[in-house]
């Protein structure tokens, strides 16, 4: 009787059961639509709001060296050839290289601010100064400082320091985002690796890709300059680059320069990069050629290009060579280099790397160099 | 009697031929049917809530790059995407940009250290349907079986499995 009962039940209300729990089903099943940040498992951290629209972000690098006899010797008055004096490699020793802090502010879509320090060389070990190195000299680097003002996609202006637009390396050089410890001469000898002054740059479609360009100029009057460099005295030039293929991209830059200390001989810089991606590996090279009046110092060349493989989950080996003529000893220098990279999740790069230097000045970092980043 | 039974046995040969090039024909034309009708992503903005012109792929490529971020009538555009194990944001990823999200992530390691962040996400078609049609500039991308009149589509996207998240 009472299934009887309870099938009659059904029958005659089961549509109207079936709607109800439908309706309560999709009333308790909230759906999300506040979007959050993307979480793709190895890409870096969103940054963290600090308050209203500023966003902070940045990395930590120690790294550990064990230079051979080559690199260990005393270097020569003008042979100072690295735009970052955190890669000589004199003594054995582990220090904290960059603290590095990226804060952004996007007061309205037309409008952002971009301002980077990076805190070098803080701490070092063996502390003490000795007669196969100075102890650390703490500073604070001024990477970039602008601001942008978004007129149109294909029209962007930028007022401040930035990165100078040479080469793909320069311009993404940081640690979590190089393959290896030891950054390539043309990247940070031939040219000042900042500029201040103003950029124009966008990025316009065309056909089924999008060319992106920067054209800048400088006169002079760097923003904290970094010790022993050598910026732009007066500068301009530009940069393409696209994408040929889903998996290519080719870059262009072209600059005309002159720089402090290095008289008053006028450069004229040609680059191009290449980098190719498919499957987890990355081939990539550069080629630079700068030449000035002044036969002393005005030509440089060189060139560089790498491998990185992926041999196991989160592990590449990689490595590269790379040759570097430069005129003020008339010395032709090649370094080739063989490392691993483990790259762990949003937060952790590993690299280990053997560097052989041959020719050119002596001092130019060779042998053991790792380094454990970490991005926050 | 054998001439009769010759044609007989002819007739049913033919019937059985021409059933069979039937059956070859409806097989033909359901395939056919089924191409013209291959599954495809539709680009979404909210109705009235940003320009509906029709735009190209190279343009939703710079969307979704952050390459393109203001619109023809110089408001900004809002771009969503979908989880990277979304089966709708993978073929999206596949048919617009050649590379899976993961492949992309060197493009955005890149982008991070300018300041520059990958579009949010949402979790669902439904949860972009529903912010694309309250939020001003915002676009985002549903399997085309998917919309209804709360947006307007703006381009259509090519992909090869996103039927099989039609069925809701």
């Amino acid at each position: 009787m009472t299934t009887g009962f309870q099938s009659f039940l059904c029958a005659r209300f089961a549509p109207a059961l079936l709607l109800l729990g439908a309706v309560t089903a999709q009333a308790i099943e909230p759906i999300a639509e506040v979007p959050t940040p993307e979480a793709i498992p190895d890409s870096p951290p969103p940054g963290t709001r600090l308050f209203g629209d500023v966003t902070f972000s940045g990395y930590a690098t120690t790294q550990f060296l064990i230079p051979d006899a080559r690199s260990r010797a005393p270097q020569p008055p003008n042979a100072t050839v690295l735009g970052d004096d955190s890669q000589s490699v004199h003594r054995t020793r582990l220090d904290l290289s960059h603290l590095s802090g990226i804060a952004w502010w996007e007061p309205s879509p037309d409008w952002k601010v971009l301002g980077e320090i990076d805190l070098q060389d803080i701490v070092q070990v063996p502390a003490h100064s000795s007669e196969d190195g100075p102890a650390s000299e703490p500073y604070v680097a001024l990477d970039r400082l602008y601001v942008d003002y978004r007129y149109r996609d294909a029209l962007n202006v930028r007022a401040g320091k930035f990165l100078t637009p040479i080469g793909h390396w320069n311009q993404e050089h940081s640690d979590p985002q190089v393959w290896t410890v030891l950054r390539p001469l043309i990247s940070q000898s031939a040219f000042p690796t900042n500029a201040t002054g103003v950029m124009l740059f966008g990025s316009v479609p065309v056909g089924s890709q999008w060319i992106d360009y920067q054209t800048y100029a400088s006169d002079g009057g760097e923003w904290r300059p970094s010790p022993g460099s050598h910026p732009f005295e007066s500068s301009f030039g530009g940069r393409v680059s696209t994408a040929l293929n889903p998996f290519m991209q080719l870059g262009l830059s072209a600059s005309r320069f002159r720089q402090e200390g290095l008289g008053s001989s006028r450069f004229n810089l040609f680059g191009a990069d290449l980098a190719l991606n498919w499957q987890g590996a990355e081939v990539s090279g550069e080629i630079i050629h700068r030449h000035g009046k002044d036969a002393n110092v005005g030509e440089e060349h060189g060139w560089f290009a790498q491998a990185a493989i992926p041999v196991a989950e989160r592990w590449w080996v990689v490595s590269r060579l790379e040759q570097y003529r430069r005129a003020v000893d008339d010395s032709q220098s090649s370094t080739a280099l063989l490392g691993v990279v483990y790259r762990s999740g949003r937060h952790w790069v590993f690299k280990a790397e053997w560097a052989h230097a041959s020719g050119g000045p002596s001092g130019l970092p060779s042998g053991f160099l790792s380094s454990l980043t970490m991005v926050y | 009697m054998a001439v009769l039974a010759c044609r007989t046995a002819l007739r049913v040969a033919r019937r059985r031929i021409a059933w069979w090039i039937g059956l070859a024909l409806a097989c033909a034309g359901a395939t056919a049917f089924a191409e013209g009708s291959e599954p495809a992503i539709a680009v979404v903005v909210g109705h009235n809530m940003a320009p509906a012109d029709t735009i190209s792929q190279t343009i939703v490529l710079g969307i979704f790059a952050k390459k393109r971020l203001f619109w023809s009538d110089h408001s900004p555009v809002v771009p969503v995407n979908l989880a990277a194990s979304h089966a709708v944001r993978r073929a999206f990823s596949a048919s617009v940009f050649k590379k899976t999200p993961e492949q992309l992530q060197d493009y955005w390691n890149d982008q991070y250290f300018h300041g520059v962040l990958p579009p949010p996400v949402l979790a669902s078609e439904e949860a972009v349907l529903r912010f694309v049609s309250s939020t001003r500039g915002a676009v985002g991308y549903v399997a085309a079986c998917n919309v209804d009149a709360r947006v307007d589509v703006i381009a259509i996207v090519p992909s090869g499995d996103a039927a099989s998240t039609c069925a809701r």
